[in-house]
């Protein structure tokens, strides 16, 4: 098992490496440049600032300078849109944002969507039941574009009982509609899938030899269903809780809270390679280390699976 | 003492076209101690008989009749009122080892579970007691492999296993739902000594459910014949294996393979089983039958006492002048 964790950790680092050339090939064949702006600068002026930031260089230098940069000295570059700012400071101010409100919305959507799952498939083809899919595919459906405003509509405007937008360092009134607005659609995918993953555990056939033991029906779902109910769950929880904690656009836009989503958007507008670098790679290794660690709770979970 | 008394058993289902009735009119009884075989082929309805007694009928299905088990009425019991029978004083062990075990949870804590939740015991208790059992049941070296999944055991070892779960807690009834088809012929012996034994060892009766009239002979005292959900014929074991009176009877004996003759070849039962959606008027069998006549087709047969023990519904009975 450790040996296990090890070699997916080296295998960790070429993954990276693929990702770092990957994207900045991408990012060198778009078209357009960090410096063009409406008032077209003076050649002198574009060829300093090139030459400055290294961008007059052949690509492969560029990628080879910028990869030693990171390894040595953990240094992501400077920002270019932000002036005197580096990469590192744009994700250390907007990234424990997104951290709090994402984290929340992932906790508050297993709990709300695994509990309301779970109450749906013991009541299957209940009102209970009908409702709760209802519901889920309605939360589906309902986009957080349109949900954000919505909130912001009855809980700020009308009811006047939270605020609208901003942060304040993370005060718990700033958190709350971010957390609503991003949650829903997961908490209704994750209602989803418990529920019918729950049907599915409750039709096998160590259940029917639980039942023939006596359990009482709660111990049944606790002790001998939550188990592979929760399977297919877990494989979905890692891809969604990254996508959740690096940001959301619509969120931190919507809501200005400052977090990560938004300068990933500013900076892919204005071509501030090195954020957009620092923000792919700061996705790529969390995805790389919740996949880590969906598979070793798999492995917790089904004792079938040995690494 | 008459332990188990199943009498008009009805259960039936309700399914997206139509009604299917599965059991028609069954009676069955099983005295304490005594070992008794219910046999017919797949469809007969035998699953769902046990199914009712043990109150673990689909949602979908209906049930009529009546089951007393020791002067308590079955049918109609409340789960919790259920709870209290089942495992304490009717386990059951079902066809496929392979599923029937929780692959999630330690074999432990699946033995334990139902000590400390029935009898109250300690985890230690339980887990003393669990392994007994497994000895008994002759798993080998049962104290280290009761730490162990069920995918670290063997078919033949997770049905001793599952049956010695079943008599954790001395249960009066065990029914076996074929136990033995899903595993290897060479283990089907030692499974069916072991069932064997309960009986001696444990004083409990058995109901051996079973669609291979081959493993009755030895095992079972008395046997029931099922077909179409209603019972063709019943009796003692070693009676009816000499002189079936049912023509179905007779076709699941000769259908068995048999090493002491080598005269004639293995004989099938032509058609197919009864489609139970649409329950015929006359015999179950008739469109089966060999021996069936016009009457057999319109008027079911009533249930006719034989010598003592011995019952057989047909109008024709072989062996008897009807």
């Amino acid at each position: 098992m450790i040996y296990y964790v090890a070699r997916r950790l080296a295998v960790a680092v070429p993954t990276l490496l693929i990702l770092i050339i990957v994207s900045y090939v991408l990012m060198y064949a778009a078209p357009g440049g960090p410096f063009d702006t409406e008032r077209t600068l003076p050649p002198e002026v574009m060829a300093n600032l090139q030459h400055k930031y290294g961008l007059d260089q052949p690509l492969f230098v560029q990628i080879w300078r910028y990869v030693v940069s990171i390894v040595t000295e953990f240094d992501f570059g400077p920002s270019f849109q932000y002036t005197d700012q580096t990469v590192n400071d744009v994700i250390r101010q907007g990234f424990p944002v997104t951290l709090t409100y994402g984290a929340w919305a992932f906790l508050v959507a297993v709990v709300t969507g695994v509990s309301l799952g779970i109450a749906a498939a013991l009541r299957h083809n209940s009102l209970l039941d009908y409702l709760s899919v209802g519901v889920s595919v309605g939360a589906q459906v309902l986009p957080n574009f349109v949900l954000a405003p919505v909130l912001t509509l009855v809980f700020t405007l009308w009811l006047a009982w939270l605020p609208g937008g901003g942060w304040q360092g993370g005060h718990w009134p700033y958190v709350i509609l971010p957390v609503i607005a991003l949650s829903t659609s997961f908490m209704a995918s994750i209602a989803r899938m418990t529920r019918s993953s729950m049907l599915e555990a409750l039709n096998a056939d160590f259940i029917r030899t639980a039942r023939a033991k006596g359990l009482p029906m709660r111990r049944i779902v606790f002790r001998h269903a939550l188990k592979p109910t929760m399977l297919p769950v877990v494989s979905y929880l890692g891809p969604t809780f990254v996508g959740m904690i690096t940001g959301s656009v619509v969120i931190d836009v919507f809501f200005a809270t400052g977090g990560i989503g938004q300068f990933f958007v500013n900076s892919a507008l204005n071509r501030d390679y090195p954020v957009i670098m620092g923000i792919t790679i700061l996705a790529g290794a969390l995805t790389i280390a919740f996949n880590l660690m969906v598979d070793l709770l798999y492995a917790w979970l089904d004792p079938r699976i040995r690494y | 003492m008459t332990l188990l008394q199943v009498r008009d058993l009805n259960v039936s289902f309700r399914t997206g076209d139509g009604t299917v009735n599965a059991v028609n009119g069954v009676d069955l009884r099983v005295a304490a101690g005594q070992a008794i075989a219910v046999v017919g082929e797949s469809g007969s309805g035998k699953s769902q008989i046990m199914l009712a007694i043990m109150g673990l009928l689909a949602r979908n299905a209906a049930a009529s009749g009546s089951i007393m088990f020791d002067g308590v009425e079955l049918l109609g019991l409340g789960e919790r009122a259920f709870n209290r029978i089942r495992a304490r004083e009717i386990a059951m062990i079902f066809q496929d080892p392979m599923t029937a075990l929780n692959p999630y949870m330690r074999i432990s804590h699946q033995m334990t579970e139902v000590l400390t939740l029935h009898k109250g015991m300690s985890r230690g208790e339980a887990l003393g007691e669990a392994v007994r059992l497994l000895d008994a049941m002759e798993v080998p070296e049962a104290r280290t492999r009761i730490t162990m999944y069920p995918h670290e055991f063997s078919g033949g070892m997770r049905q001793r296993v599952l049956i010695a779960m079943a008599l954790l807690c001395r249960p009066r009834l065990l029914i076996a739902d074929e136990p033995t088809t899903a595993l290897d012929a060479t283990v089907r012996g030692q499974i069916m000594r072991l069932l064997g034994n309960v009986r001696s060892t444990f004083d409990t009766a058995v109901i051996l459910v079973t669609h291979d009239a081959g493993i009755v002979a030895g095992h079972c005292d008395e046997m029931v014949v099922l077909y179409g959900g209603q019972v063709m014929e019943s009796g003692p074991v070693a009676q009816t294996f000499a002189a079936p009176h049912h023509p179905y009877t007779r076709g699941l004996l000769d259908a068995v393979p048999r090493l002491d003759r080598d005269d004639e070849r293995l004989r099938d039962i032509p058609g197919d089983p009864l489609s139970m959606h649409q329950l015929p008027r006359g015999c179950p069998f008739a469109e089966r039958c060999p021996r069936a006549d016009e009457r057999c087709h319109h008027v079911r047969p009533p249930g006719v006492g034989h010598a003592p023990g011995r019952w057989v519904a047909c109008h024709w009975p072989l062996g008897g002048t009807g």
